[in-house]
């Protein structure tokens, strides 16, 4: 018994030591283990929300907060540095210097600059001064009143007595934003200097060791939250995050993927600049260039109808897209679910939660088509032929699955296509493995793709790879040939040429056969340095002495497109016209004119931009934030100027050969992620170029699972 | 019989049933319902557009290459893996019996290996097994050509040893025990006729432990099941064709959406298993066989308990057993830079021409920053804090559920127990992708999805502990309650007063491995817990990618040793009932048991 008693006592030793830190949703101080926190009794959720009160300052902002029922904002009117305090009629105190940080306390007010820090009692009049050894780059006061100063790796601790107490943080991390708990204390958003990912650290005034909050992440914006929720965090894609663009505000304690809120349908303009739950109304302070304020908004009766999408991507394109939807389809609300696998999506679907849209990104969308789970969207654009008539058909083509029907769009894409020389290729538009083998064994010293080595020179390879050695359809594989086998060895080969190249990215006259063009663009601006436009493709490429030839293929053209966005409207919901209404709007030639980033799929807003492309663009100067976070925070808002160099036009023939390469598209650009051949494929090249397999292994090995795959199938 | 059941007889036909029920009900709900779901989806095209189909699944599946493809892997496996620990266990226990009878710590010693994270032997056997592990480095060395450890035809091979290597210290101890109650008299009667050990082992004690051999190959058969967890983690969706299991071909069904392939295959399993287990389930009966885990008592000292030469086999035994956690350790106690460069051949890929790596058996500097980043309150902590909140709750519910359920079993008789008996058995044995939807849908009806009830109730009623328990009341002999009840005890009295300090360490037993069953649940928390936040630890170093830091993950594997290995330490002979309770086959003296019982 004794021992059984021990034993017991050793496990609630364990149990505490584990959890201490893990009662992040309990009140401080408790130790309990992290439970889900229960809903609260109102569901902020899936309704449409008015502005009750909105209140506008003539105020250049700097700094804005509120809590305990009051309004701080800090920023300069008529040039001179004043303060707003209070409740719905705040007053305008004015002070005797610019500050850049406020936090609002349940008695003061704290105003930070540098390193100076002073208080402000109710009436506006100072309390309390300090200077602190290091700068403030962003302070809170948490719930007992005491302020929290962050410095670059360290905290300052302020209690309500003027007392100081630096805080450390642990070795690796940087301090960034602040944000009072709604279960007390405070978070800290450090930046982890090494590693992927960066925790939400939480300190009280007692207990000082920072400790991770569960699941979080840094989201930089946050406001503090009510009752057991710690924290609401909003969604920030891209540089700014206005109210127009309806964000969705998350309850930290609630997960990964509904919005506690959104503000879809708002109709401001202005960028948000904290948010906080004020009973059961939420504040939302915002700026414009000449103006700061806040919004009162209430729930309204008039409830929105429910979409949901199933994503099993995070892609911040997709999430802009569908937060603009939102914005602009107030009748609707468009929930994005994410899933962490595939196995998740398919349990829902299998219980009768079937999803109204799909995102096609990093799905098997086959497997959902060959179930007759997604509806064919043909039968939609032809209610409108003008509109099918305006999309590109390549496109279309390539998007569809079984049996010609199209049960995929995406808005956007990307062409792929792969060049080559004429001194190697000659006039043809296209070639195959074997074109592209005997060029190498006839010129030993040429390398594929220059330095890019095995896995990558698969990619390139892996479509007609499966294509020549493999007939899906009827069942047939060839991957233990020989001439499989030796093509791995060619590879093989191919990636130890690649090894010894010193060469230049001469694609003209060097030792490269041929290289990748991703054109995401007629002529807009490269997301990353990795891809281009096709106008910025053609100033790299000396066109007179390379051909675009795709990427081999055994029948085809080898170009392909690659879908950025891809959706689907899931069959059966009951809800397939709104769904559509969704894919619809991402057709309007409005939205499709926003889509610069990558090529759009209507072809008056394609030939638009090709005609710009055509017309060239003068040099600009482009002034930027330097710190797009601490802009929207308002901790930093210095900006640089950047040059975009003169674009020259492009001459009809260039633009004829975009088109003409765009008509041979064929295809959706496959991946592992997507096709479980390639999967296999890749996993087992992996190995055999990493040299723990030989090519008869590999050969075998491929044949084997391949067989297996498609017997799964039978 | 009916004389000796005496008493009472026609109104405690009932009272099993009230013991029973509380588990019946779980496991009708958590086990059967899900079973029946299946049952009626293999007869439907598919759950979403649910078309009577009729047994077109059934002939699909039989002509389906995959299907019997993993069907025919699946048996090699289990009888290779089950048949080959088996035997060397049983060499073992005759081997080394004496040593552990004396012995307690080494009796805990040999079950360490269950005790070792799934994920933390995937590292492990990675290090060790890769084409650039520690073991081809060693090959290379002596001059022999190194192989392929984890592809081809060495995958099978290589899962069966470390199957073999898992669990040969659990089936040494379940044959030790039983070797243990053979009667010493009928052994030295043969010695005095001139009997060779030999003859003594297949006349005498293979008789005597023919029960406990069957009851381990059983065991073995829901352990090879649960061995899953280790080829999947270790090989993907799509290992080497000789691995190619049951569960592979489930699981990517699922994938495809083909859950009337998955669900019509669950059956046939399921007819299967219960042919494959009803015969040996007859033969137990047959022969009343039973095992024990843990040890039982100390046999008196006939020796100062030191090592010999004789021992050096049993010391090279506890060596390869606790060789893991020695290693779990030496890697948590080195640095992060050192594990990774000394591994960078395995797990990085761009290595251009990499040598095999070395086992690291020392670091260069010990340092305790993987426990320091361990403790300092991370992710893999608070999934610790979880697997103890899942695990606690559901292990001191289901022990009482279990016993209650154990008792009713023994003391409920006629078909209706050996058919209930034999039902529990299969079902314990169905692979969890089987139940995966309906288990899901029943969580979602009961609303417990994403809570820690979705793994509390399944976990509670699970029919492993009924299973294992219910051979041990089964042994009790009659004459005890027979006794009890004509002094006046209630069944309820007996149950408590009599037959659970009798089964006390069988209890041991059953609380060690419910336990490790628990601590080391995967697949219930994986699909019906789905947020990354609520994941155990089991979960939680399975999904380690393989960039992440492997300091912590060895130091966080290192304190998920410490709760199983804890309560095997505790549940050492001393604190455990001095009564040995294997009947043996032929021992159905009254009498002789009863010398058992206080």
């Amino acid at each position: 018994m004794k021992r059984i008693c021990l034993l017991l006592l050793v496990f609630v030793f364990l149990f505490t030591a584990a959890c201490g830190d893990g009662g992040e949703n309990s009140p401080a101080g408790t130790n309990a283990p992290a439970t889900p926190t229960p809903e609260p009794a109102s569901d902020t959720r899936y309704v449409r929300w008015t502005v009750a009160e909105a209140r506008t300052y003539p105020l250049v902002c700097a700094d804005a907060e509120y809590g305990w029922g009051k309004l701080c904002l800090l920023g300069e009117q008529e040039g001179k540095p004043v303060l707003l305090y209070g409740g719905t009629e705040p007053q305008t105190i004015a002070l005797d210097r610019s500050y850049a940080l406020v936090a609002a306390g349940p008695e003061a007010v704290w105003l930070g600059v540098e390193t100076a820090l002073v208080c402000l009692d109710d009436q506006g009049n100072q309390t309390l001064s300090l200077t602190l050894s290091e700068k403030t780059e962003d302070m809170t006061c948490d719930g007992d009143g005491n302020l929290w100063a962050a410095h670059k790796s360290t905290l300052t601790l302020v209690r309500i007595d003027g007392s100081t107490e630096t805080v450390s943080l642990p070795q690796g991390f940087t301090a960034g934003t602040l944000c009072r708990l709604g279960s007390g204390g405070i978070g800290v958003f450090a930046s982890r200097t090494k590693g992927d990912v960066s925790p939400v650290l939480r300190l009280t005034a007692e207990d000082r060791d920072p400790r991770p909050l569960d699941g979080a992440e840094a989201w930089p914006m946050v406001a503090p939250g009510e009752g057991t929720a710690d924290f609401y965090y909003y969604m920030e894609w891209g540089k700014d995050h206005p109210l127009s663009g309806g964000k969705q505000i998350f309850r930290f304690a609630d997960g990964r993927s509904t919005p506690a809120l959104d503000l879809a349908g708002l109709g401001r303009e202005g960028l948000i600049r904290g948010i906080c739950p004020d009973g059961a109304d939420f504040i939302v302070l915002y700026t414009t260039e000449d103006s700061a304020g806040f919004l009162r908004l209430k729930r309204t009766e008039a409830e929105k109808q429910i979409l949901t999408m199933a994503r099993l991507e995070n892609n911040h394109i997709n999430s802009d897209l569908i937060d603009r939807f939102n914005a602009e389809h107030p009748e609707y609300y468009l929930v994005s679910r994410l899933y962490g696998d595939e196995d998740e999506l398919h349990l829902d679907i299998l219980a009768g939660e079937r999803p109204d849209l799909l995102s096609g990104m990093c799905v098997s969308t086959e497997v959902y088509a060959a179930k007759g789970l997604l509806a064919d969207l043909y039968p939609y654009l032809e209610r409108e032929p003008e509109l099918l008539a305006d999309l590109v058909p390549s496109v279309l083509k390539s998007l569809e699955t079984y049996g010609g029907k199209l049960t995929q769009l995406c808005p956007d894409y990307v062409l792929y296509t792969c060049a080559a020389p004429k001194r190697y290729v000659g006039d043809a538009d296209r070639w195959t493995l074997a074109d592209l083998e005997s060029i190498c064994t006839e010129n030993p010293e040429l390398t594929l793709w220059g330095p890019e080595r095995g896995m990558k020179l698969l990619d390139v390879m892996l479509c007609a790879i499966l294509e020549h050695f493999a007939d899906l359809e009827s069942q047939e594989l060839h991957f233990d040939s020989p001439e499989f086998i030796a093509y791995l060895d060619f590879l093989l080969e191919m990636d130890q040429r690649a090894q010894s190249f010193s060469g230049s990215f001469d694609y003209a006259g060097g030792e490269i056969l041929f290289c990748v063009e991703n054109f995401t663009s007629v002529a807009g601006e490269s997301p990353s340095a990795a891809v281009s436009g096709y106008v910025q493709a053609l100033t790299q490429l000396d066109m007179d002495a390379l051909k675009f030839v795709g990427f081999p293929a055994e029948g085809g053209t080898g170009c392909r497109i690659n879908a950025t966005s891809l959706f689907s409207v899931m069959a059966g919901t009951g809800n397939e016209e709104a769904a559509w209404t969704f894919l619809r709007w991402t057709l309007e030639e409005s939205v499709q004119e926003t889509m610069t980033t990558y090529i759009p799929i209507r072809k008056r807003v394609l030939e638009a931009q090709l005609k710009q492309a055509g017309e060239g663009t003068p040099e600009t100067t482009v002034t930027r934030y330097r710190d797009p976070v601490g802009a929207a925070n308002g901790t930093n808002t210095e900006t640089y100027t950047v040059t975009v160099p003169a674009v020259p036009g492009l001459s009809e023939a260039e633009l004829n050969l975009f088109r003409d390469l765009l008509d041979r598209a064929e295809g959706l650009y496959q991946d592992a992620r997507t096709h479980p051949c390639y999967e296999l494929i890749y996993r087992e090249c992996a190995d055999f170029f990493s040299g723990k397999k030989t090519s008869a292994e590999t050969a075998a090995s491929i044949q084997s699972k391949m067989a297996i795959y498609l017997a799964e199938r039978g | 019989m009916k004389a000796r059941n005496g008493k009472g007889a026609a109104p405690g036909k009932l009272r099993p049933v009230f013991f029973l029920l509380p588990s019946l009900l779980g496991t009708l709900c958590f086990y059967l319902l899900p079973f029946l779901i299946i049952l009626v989806y293999s007869f439907f095209d598919d759950p979403i557009r649910r078309n009577y189909t009729g047994f077109v699944n059934y002939t699909a599946l039989l002509k389906n290459h995959a299907f019997s493809l993993a069907l025919k892997n699946t048996m090699l496996f289990l009888a290779g893996a089950v048949g080959s620990t088996l035997l060397i266990s049983l060499l073992l226990a005759l081997a080394l019996r004496r040593l552990l009878a004396r012995s307690g710590l080494i009796k805990a010693a040999l079950a360490l290996p269950l005790t070792v994270p799934a994920a933390t032997i995937v590292i492990l056997v990675t290090i060790l097994l890769d084409r650039y592990g520690a073991l081809n480095g060693l090959i290379r060395v002596i001059g022999l050509k190194p192989e392929n450890w984890l592809d081809g035809n060495w995958a099978r091979r290589s899962m069966i040893l470390l199957y073999l290597w898992k669990h040969s210290g659990l089936f040494t101890l379940l044959l030790t025990a039983a070797l243990e109650t053979i009667p010493k008299d009928e052994r030295e009667a043969a010695l005095l006729d001139g009997a060779g050990k030999a003859r003594i082992f297949f006349s005498i004690e293979l008789h005597h432990i023919a029960p406990a051999l069957l009851f381990t190959a059983l065991a073995g058969l829901f352990f090879g099941f649960r061995f899953f967890r280790e080829i999947g983690l270790l090989f993907g969706r799509y290992p080497a064709e000789g691995l190619y299991l049951v569960q592979h071909f489930m699981r990517n069904v699922f994938s495809l959406l083909d859950y009337q392939k998955l669900s019509a295959g669950a059956v046939l399993l399921f007819l299967l298993a219960a042919l494959g287990m009803g015969i040996p389930a007859l033969l137990i009966r047959r022969f009343g066989g039973d095992g024990n885990l843990l040890p039982q008592r100390d046999a008196p000292a006939r020796r100062k308990s030191r090592f010999r030469a004789g021992d050096l086999l049993p010391a090279l035994i506890l060596l390869i057993c606790a060789l893991p956690t020695l290693l779990t350790l030496i890697h948590a106690l080195a640095g992060e830079g050192e594990l990774r460069e000394r591994y960078a051949a395995i797990w990085d890929r761009r290595s251009l021409d990499p040598e095999s790596v070395r086992l690291l058996l020392w670091p260069e500097k010990l340092t305790l920053e993987s426990f320091r980043v361990f403790f300092s309150g991370g992710g893999l902590l608070r999934a610790y804090g979880r697997s103890l909140l899942y695990t606690l709750p559901a292990f001191a519910v289901q022990l009482p559920i279990s016993l209650c359920a154990a008792w009713g079993f023994a003391r409920l008789k006629g078909k209706l127990r050996n058919v209930l008996l034999l039902l529990y058995m299969i079902l314990l044995l169905l692979p969890w992708e089987v139940t995966l939807v309906p288990n899901f849908l029943i969580a979602r009806w009961l609303g417990l999805l994403e809570t820690p009830w979705a793994v509390w109730l399944p976990s509670a009623f699970s029919p492993l502990p009924v299973y294992l328990l219910s051979k041990y009341f089964q042994r009790l002999p009659p004459e005890l309650r027979e006794a009890a009840e004509l002094d006046g005890a209630g069944e309820w009295q007996i149950f408590t007063r009599i037959s659970l300090p009798n089964i006390r360490p069988a209890l041991g037993s059953m609380a060690f491995l419910g336990f490790i069953d628990l601590w080391n649940m995967v697949e219930l928390p994986r699909t019906l817990l789905r947020q990354v936040s609520l994941m155990p630890l089991s979960v939680t170093l399975a999904n380690i990618r393989a960039d992440a830091p492997l300091g912590p993950v060895f130091a966080a594997s290192l304190a998920y040793l410490a709760p199983p290995l804890g309560l095997l330490l505790l549940l050492r002979p001393k604190n455990l009932s001095d009564q040995t309770f294997i009947k043996s086959a032929d021992d159905d003296s009254p009498g002789r048991e009863s010398q058992n019982f206080p």
